[in-house]
């Protein structure tokens, strides 16, 4: 009943401020909303273990070449076979691989990823299936007949959920398969597989150095860590390696779990310095939090100095100040949490537009209950913080002076040291951490509005990939191509067809080239280029510039000289200045004895790729694809209107020419080109939240800092305007002291963003002298906010009356 | 009649900026039960002083203090916290109401500082406390709705609400009109007359001649301590006494 008392007080009080409590708990809330935040999407990306039945002793095997630990890369066949034998770290060893596999025989032709496993698999994961079984030994023997298990998905989307799915017979690629099982909703092991096949490894077939590379991975035994599994397995691999020295490479293999071996072992250390960066905003949130509380303690001395005259225990006193920052902790907790739960919904969307692919199952991050607890553990700690300098005050403060003669409990000096440095701190965080931000914000702007030198609107583009077994020559897959673009050319509405290895803006592969002439140094490593393959016409639809020479014709073909069409960007590396460019040779570095082609045009740098620095200038090489005959290309139709309209036209169009060969990955460019960005997008967006926060906590520590300092001069401010000061004198006065903390917080933050700002722009390839005009507009919207948290407490005095001011207590 | 308060050989120096300030040089002084006492004596002689120390808000310097035969001269915060709660009600000069809290809220405050009053006999203790100052019908309001002689009725019924042995006040009627003045003090003249001891520091002469015993001090020493009214008549008995 007691706590009623008090609580109800301290209600009172907040809600008579009601600008000092939305303050407090705006910069709780910012705060803890970015802390709570960070760590759900680290815990849920990095740390959590798998959802599965001892989940958290699951780990795949990643590739290690030298010291760099290459993420989710397969291991060697022995390796695999040696640690299976050896190792004595794990419950279970096995083997996979992952492809995207084309099915047929339902009611289109479809990609699909697929896991070629041994039946271990499932008992890896132990989930039963909603429908029939899984594979087993019999299965998985070489030349057993084709079974398949498959995911809810396929079962609902690719056979309409159909009730005698058992036993359906269906293809991939082209062998004959029959469904055994179907598996509950929501399983995609190991990431986003939708068809499970065995993996029908011939153990004993293979010498030594030879069989498949295979994806590896393993559940721990009880007790034993990654580490003690990576020293064993090293161990095991310096001993197959001293006996088998002709095959060692050089590669080891590392446990990692599946989200690290996913996002990559050199994200973790980013994500520490992520949560320590917004631990570090937490902190700041708090102490200014901590100051505006204890300048209100100060403001209250003389309530707190009557309950020490009435008797009240210590205790009581600062439980009386922690009501108040346990209100305003969790109040910021409450908002943080809708921030939180906002933002992963938002990260949620934009999380699985940074692949190409479908997003691993995991990605889903979630606001659980282990969350909120933290959130309240948090909260609790907050508070204690927050609480502690003014509650400090009331254990050590003489409050018997403030009873008897009025004067006010002076700041001391190093607490007033301490709020000073504070401020500076904040001022220069913030417009080091606002302005790189917006730098980085209109950089981006900025790259993402240039020019990829061809067409980037009002197309459709697909993949399409020609199964070898039945394209199985270079004349089969061109004619398949040719075919194919007249079918889309057909299409009512469609005003240009292009077939190409890749569209602009789609990344394209960047290979070794060697120029006919060209002196290589010593161990001087060739050049590389993008290489991307044409047919006939799609110059034209991608509206590529020509500057010099031709397109590629239909002569351009198997029987004619190679040829080759090269980048104005490949011209400005290579032969700058040079009039003669046509006529010159160029080969793959990494083929021996390969042929040369002949430059026979150049055209403007087209962008494949993001719109950033090291893509933006690549030098690309494109080839006639009557002379190369690829089996994997993009399709491109062009028209007037939305081209999301073209989509059933042009499937339609794909299954008319072959039925097995299915269109995947249907986009318009524009999808293309926005899905180069969202990523850095995104990452933008949580920049300018940092920021955003960050000048918060500024305006809030120097408001703190200034009511603090001015309500302890209060009698003084009243005597000077007895004597004659003038309003706008006292606030002068006042304001000094705000701009001389301002002004070293600038000296301080500017180089810092100046530096950021920099390394931005050089990154993001992006150097505009309009750019440079954010280093003044920022700060000086810093210096507004700084200046404007000063003159409210300084405005404040000058309303009280002088006499009032003078009985001041 | 039992001593309630014994002070002997205090001492009381502040040390500021170097600056030694002897506040209280030596003080004497016994109080008993049931007694109204009154101090007086020049601006910055020591009164407040004295009285902070009989109120355990400060310590002195050196020397005895035994209120209620108990030694209280270096006991720790908490119990000086707790001996303050349950045996004193202080009134001061400039009220010191908390402007934040109500009436009732203002005199149940000290009460909710202790650990054997349940709710509803604080409630009825508030209850009794501002009936006796006559504010009974003000208890939803704030202080700043009051004034300054109402104002001092509710320090008082603060003061009294927790039944101390000992009530201290430092010039109540320092910041009240006459009228108002004339009221506090005939309500510690009532507090007085139903048992309570009371300890008041006042310059008014008038004031201080409401007390039974008054204690003089100059420069932070007792220079005179006499019986009030009585003391003139005392003196002329002591006359016709001799001259008989
Ligand atoms: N907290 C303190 N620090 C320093 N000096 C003090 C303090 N309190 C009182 N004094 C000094 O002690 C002396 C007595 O003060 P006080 O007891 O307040 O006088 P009175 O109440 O009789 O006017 C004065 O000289 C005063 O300046
Ligand atoms: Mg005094």
């Amino acid at each position: 009943m007691k706590f009623w008392f008090d609580f109800k007080y301290a209600m009172r009080l907040l809600m008579k401020k009601p600008s000092f409590t939305a303050l407090t708990v705006g910069v709780m809330a910012c705060g803890l909303g970015l802390c709570v935040y960070m760590f759900t999407f680290i815990n849920n990306t990095m740390f959590k273990p798998l959802d599965f039945e001892n989940g958290e002793r699951m780990v795949v095997m990643d590739r290690e070449v030298n010291g760099v630990v290459s993420n989710g890369g397969q291991v060697k066949f022995d390796y695999y076979q040696d640690i299976k034998a050896q190792s004595t770290s794990f419950d279970m060893f096995g083997a996979m691989q992952n492809y995207t596999m084309t099915i047929s025989g339902g009611d289109t032709a479809v990609s699909y990823d697929t896991v070629a496993a041994e039946p271990m698999m499932f008992d890896f994961t132990k989930v039963q299936p909603l429908q029939g079984r899984v594979f087993n030994e019999t299965d998985d023997m070489p030349g057993a007949a084709g079974v398949a298990v498959i995911g809810y998905d396929m079962w609902q989307n690719y056979f309409a959920g159909s009730k005698e799915i058992l036993g359906h017979e269906f293809y991939i690629e082209g062998d004959k398969t029959q469904v055994i099982g179907v598996m509950p909703q929501g399983y995609l092991f190991p990431r986003s597989a939708q068809l499970w096949i065995p993996i029908k490894l011939e153990h004993t077939k293979y010498a030594r150095g030879g069989g498949p590379r295979v994806s590896a991975y393993g559940m721990l035994k009880e007790g034993v860590t990654r580490e003690q599994a990576n020293v064993e397995m090293k161990q095991i691999l310096n001993r197959i390696n001293t006996q088998f020295p002709e095959f060692n490479t050089g590669e080891g293999i590392v446990a990692s779990t599946y989200m690290v071996s996913m996002m990559g072992h050199s994200v973790i250390p980013i994500m520490i310095i992520m949560l320590v960066a917004v631990a570090f905003v937490l902190f700041l949130a708090c102490s200014n939090v901590g100051n505006l509380l204890y300048a209100r303690s100060n403001e209250r001395a003389k309530e707190t100095a009557i309950r020490v005259a009435l008797g009240a225990p210590q205790s009581r006193l600062v439980m009386q100040m922690l009501w108040e920052s346990l209100i305003i902790c969790t109040l910021g907790g409450v908002f943080a949490l809708l921030m939180a739960a906002y933002g992963i919904e938002v990260t949620n969307k934009i999380m699985p537009t940074f692949l190409s692919g479908r997003a691993p199952f995991w990605w889903n991050i979630q606001l659980d209950s282990s969350l909120v607890w933290f959130t309240f553990g948090l909260t609790l700690v907050t508070t204690l913080v927050t609480g502690i300098m003014p509650a400090r005050k009331i254990v050590n403060g003489d409050f018997n002076a403030v009873l008897r003669d009025g004067t006010r409990g002076a700041q001391s000096r190093t607490a007033k040291r301490v709020s000073q440095g504070l401020v500076i701190f904040e001022v220069a965080l913030s417009i080091a951490l606002l302005t790189a931000a917006i730098v980085m914000a209109v950089a981006v702007k900025m790259a993402i509005n240039t020019d990829y030198g061809a067409k980037t609107t009002n197309m459709l583009t697909a993949r399409i990939s020609l199964p070898l077994k039945t394209y199985d020559t270079d004349a089969k897959r061109i004619q398949y191509f040719e075919t194919l673009q007249t079918e889309l050319e057909q299409i009512t509405g469609v005003t240009g067809v292009a077939v190409a290895s890749r569209t602009p803006a789609q990344n394209a592969s960047y290979r070794a080239v060697l120029l006919e002439g060209m002196e290589l140094g010593k161990d001087a490593r060739p050049p590389r280029a993008n290489t991307i393959n044409m047919m006939p016409g799609a110059f034209e639809t991608f509206e590529f510039d020509l500057i010099q020479g031709r397109y590629f014709s239909a002569a351009d073909n198997a029987s004619s000289e190679n040829v080759i069409v090269v980048s104005q960007s490949f011209v400005d590396k290579h032969w700058p200045g040079d009039q003669n460019v046509l006529g010159k040779r160029v080969k793959w570095a990494d083929v021996e004895n390969g042929k040369w082609y002949r430059v026979i045009g150049v055209v403007g740098t087209v962008i494949h790729g993001q719109p950033f620095s090291d893509f933006k200038y690549r030098p690309s090489i494109y080839r006639s694809n009557l002379q190369v005959g690829s089996s994997y290309m993009s399709i491109a139709v062009k028209t007037s209107g939305d081209a999301n309209k073209l989509r059933k036209a042009l499937l339609k169009a794909v299954d008319s020419v072959d039925g097995n060969v299915p269109a995947f990955r249907v986009k318009t460019i524009e999808a293309v080109v926005s899905r180069n960005t969202a990523g850095i997008e995104f990452v933008i967006q949580l920049f300018l939240i940092f920021g955003a926060c960050a000048t918060i906590l500024a305006g809030s520590g120097i408001y703190a800092l200034m009511s603090n300092a001015i309500t302890n001069r209060t009698q003084e401010l009243g005597v000077r305007r007895a004597l004659g000061s003038t309003d706008s004198q006292v606030v002068k006065m006042l304001m000094k002291q705000g701009i001389w903390q301002l002004g070293i917080g600038t000296v301080l933050g500017l180089p810092v963003a100046f530096l950021f700002g920099n390394l931005i722009m050089g990154i993001i390839g992006v150097n505009s002298t309009a750019i440079y005009s954010v280093f003044v507009i920022i700060p000086g919207f810093i210096a507004a906010v700084v200046m404007l948290a000063t003159y409210i407490p300084a405005s404040r005095v000058t309303r009280l009356e002088p006499n009032v001011a003078l009985r001041y207590e | 009649m039992t001593a309630l308060i014994e002070l002997k050989n205090i001492k009381k120096v502040f040390l500021t900026e170097e600056v030694e300030t002897h506040a209280l040089k030596d003080i004497n002084l016994t109080i008993n039960s049931g007694e109204y006492l009154a101090i007086s004596g020049p601006s910055g002689c020591g009164k407040s002083t004295l009285l902070s120390i009989l109120g355990l808000l400060d310590t002195a310097t050196q020397g005895n203090f035994r209120l209620n035969t108990h030694d209280v001269s270096d006991i720790d915060k908490n119990q000086r916290a707790f001996i303050r709660n349950k045996e004193i009600g202080f009134v001061f000069q400039s009220f010191n109401l908390i402007s934040d809290m109500t009436v009732e809220e203002n005199v149940e405050l000290p009460l909710t500082y202790r650990t054997d009053v349940s709710k509803s006999q604080r409630l009825q203790m508030v209850k009794d406390a501002l009936a006796k100052v006559d504010m009974a019908h003000r208890t939803k309001h704030f202080p700043s709705q009051l004034s300054g002689g109402q104002q001092q009725r509710v320090a008082v019924a603060r003061a009294i609400a927790g039944k101390p042995s000992l009530i201290l006040a430092d010039e109540p009627t320092g910041n009240l009109d006459s009228t108002n003045a004339d009221g506090v003090m005939a309500l510690l003249d009532t507090l007085h007359q139903d048992g309570a001891t009371i300890c008041m520091v006042t310059h008014d002469p008038r004031s201080a001649q409401r007390a039974q015993r008054l204690v003089e001090i100059f420069d932070g020493q007792v220079i005179a301590d006499n019986p009030v009214n009585r003391a003139a008549k005392e003196t002329a008995t002591h006359s016709t006494e001799a001259a008989a």
